[in-house]
């Protein structure tokens, strides 16, 4: 009978508290809104995975050993928290190289001012950081990986969080993957505020074709430029570039695939599993987790609003005026900020098509954002 | 809400950094992208300021080459009928009625 007693106090359900349960019930929704509304499916349906496996009890999935004579001590998980982000911080830099493999610059080349509409859009990185600063709750590391929010950039977020503050790395993650989802809730209302009906109907001319040549001397040369000024961005952006020359150089296909296909795969499955298991009760249910949350709305809708002025400034200047809606695909988000550019600008004139000039600020958002947090990394004493 | 000078201060150094880094890079990329822009079009231009340069210079050669069959035809018809046109009515008919 006390066997019985014994394995019935060894059990789970003996060992689950209500918190716990209430985190299990999370990650039964990120799976449902992941496969019934197809909201970040990528992300969300591994992460809610990762958030079940993270807060059923005794599992041991999570823990990590550096204990030498301790045989069988850690789990999966939490061998892949330590040596793939918070010790070697591999994953990022894997997932920024099947990004680099997966995007056109085409955007950027035909029209580089819109490239200065995805450094405005960084705004929100600082509102948040300095939001954080103002609660008292955070230190300084901590503030600026809850700005990088802003910078609506996951792999970004979970690098910078990974290096400053990895005890937040599971929330800011998933609060940065959230709101990504959320783009198309977030943004519109605050581009039909801030711009009125004749700019939204503003028709741009499409942009011009892009040689070759042009698409290859672009990643070496940015690769170059922002490495030398932030070295401290290199494992990113230079993944980023080099994911790039793969893609447009034409003679490696095999590894251009690899990197867009098998490679940012396995780094997604692991990375979003991972990042979940972060997310135990005793981290969630946290004042902390709920100014964040907020701090990470205001981010967004910050980084929305610096993308869509910093559009609307540069038309009193310009001759051919451009769609100020394309500002807000500044914060990154690729490529559903550019998708929601297009959209709104669709509803008020059918004959605009914004996409592939939204594509420009959308990708340097990415940059920008890579930047910032090579920048933090440089300056704070934690990275 | 209480700020601590030194955090103020680090906090103003990271923005400032931060902002102006992030900026300074993206507008020394949009220079090096519209200068890249600019060099790798020129044997385009180059190209182009050729072919407009060969059709301006086949126009003229089509030009010249009208005027001598205007000034031709106009010799011609101050000649007169040509014996050969004489000696082939039927011809001259069909001519007509193709005309017609």
């Amino acid at each position: 009978m006390s066997e019985l007693t014994d394995f019935l106090n060894s059990s789970g359900l003996a060992n689950l508290d209500w918190r716990a349960a209430v985190m299990v019930a999370v990650g039964l929704l990120f799976i449902f809104l992941a496969i019934s509304r197809d909201m970040e499916p990528y992300e969300l349906l591994p992460i809610g995975l990762g958030v079940i496996i993270a807060n059923l009890p005794l599992t041991g999935m999570t823990i990590f050993s550096d204990n030498l004579s301790g045989h069988q001590e850690s789990g999966i998980f939490g061998i892949v928290f330590h040596y793939g982000l918070s010790f070697w911080n591999l994953l990022p830099p894997i997932i920024f190289l099947g990004i680099g493999a997966m995007t056109d610059f085409s955007p950027v080349i035909a029209n580089p001012r819109t490239l200065l509409l995805g450094g405005a859009a960084q705004l929100g990185i600082f509102v948040a950081f300095w939001g954080a600063l103002a609660t008292g709750l955070f230190d300084i590391e901590e503030a600026a990986t809850i700005g990088i929010i802003g910078g609506a950039d996951g792999p970004t977020t979970i690098f910078l969080s990974a290096r400053l503050a990895p005890e937040m790395l599971g929330i800011t993650a998933v609060i940065a993957y959230s709101y990504m989802a959320s783009v198309a809730f977030i943004q519109p209302p605050l581009m039909k505020l801030l711009t009125t009906e004749n700019e939204r109907r503003i028709v741009m001319t499409p942009p011009r074709e892009v040689s070759r040549l042009e698409k290859l001397l672009l990643p070496p040369m940015a690769m170059i430029l922002i490495i030398l000024v932030v070295p401290r961005s290199a494992p990113l952006i230079s993944m980023l570039m080099i994911g790039n020359l793969f893609r447009e150089s034409g003679v490696v296909p095999r590894l251009a695939n690899a990197a867009s296909n098998e490679l940012v795969n396995i780094a997604t499955i692991f990375l979003m599993i991972t990042v979940g298991t972060q997310l135990s009760a005793d981290r969630v249910f946290d004042t902390d987790t709920i100014v964040i949350l907020g701090l990470g709305l205001v981010a967004f809708a910050c980084g929305t609003v610096g993308g869509l002025v910093l559009a609307k400034l540069m038309n009193l200047v310009l001759k051919e005026k451009m769609n100020p809606l394309i500002g807000s695909a500044g914060v990154s988000a690729v490529p559903m900020a550019a998708r929601i550019s297009h959209h709104v600008g669709q509803q008020a004139n059918p004959r605009t098509f914004l996409l592939g000039h939204a594509m420009g600020p959308n990708v340097a958002g990415v940059i920008g954002s890579a930047v910032v947090a090579g920048v933090f990394i440089s300056l704070l004493p934690g990275g | 809400m209480t700020f601590d000078q030194d955090l103020v201060n680090q906090g103003l150094t990271l923005t400032a950094i931060g902002i102006g880094t992030a900026f300074g890079i993206l507008i020394v990329m949009m220079l090096l992208i519209q200068l890249m822009g600019w060099l790798v079009r020129i044997p385009a231009r180059r190209a182009a300021r050729a072919r407009m340069a060969a059709d301006a210079a086949a126009a003229e050669s089509r030009d010249k080459a009208l005027a001598a069959v205007a000034a031709v035809s106009a010799l011609m018809k101050s000649a007169g009928p040509l014996e050969s046109d004489a000696a082939v009515p039927a011809k001259a008919g069909t001519r007509k009625g193709a005309e017609g």
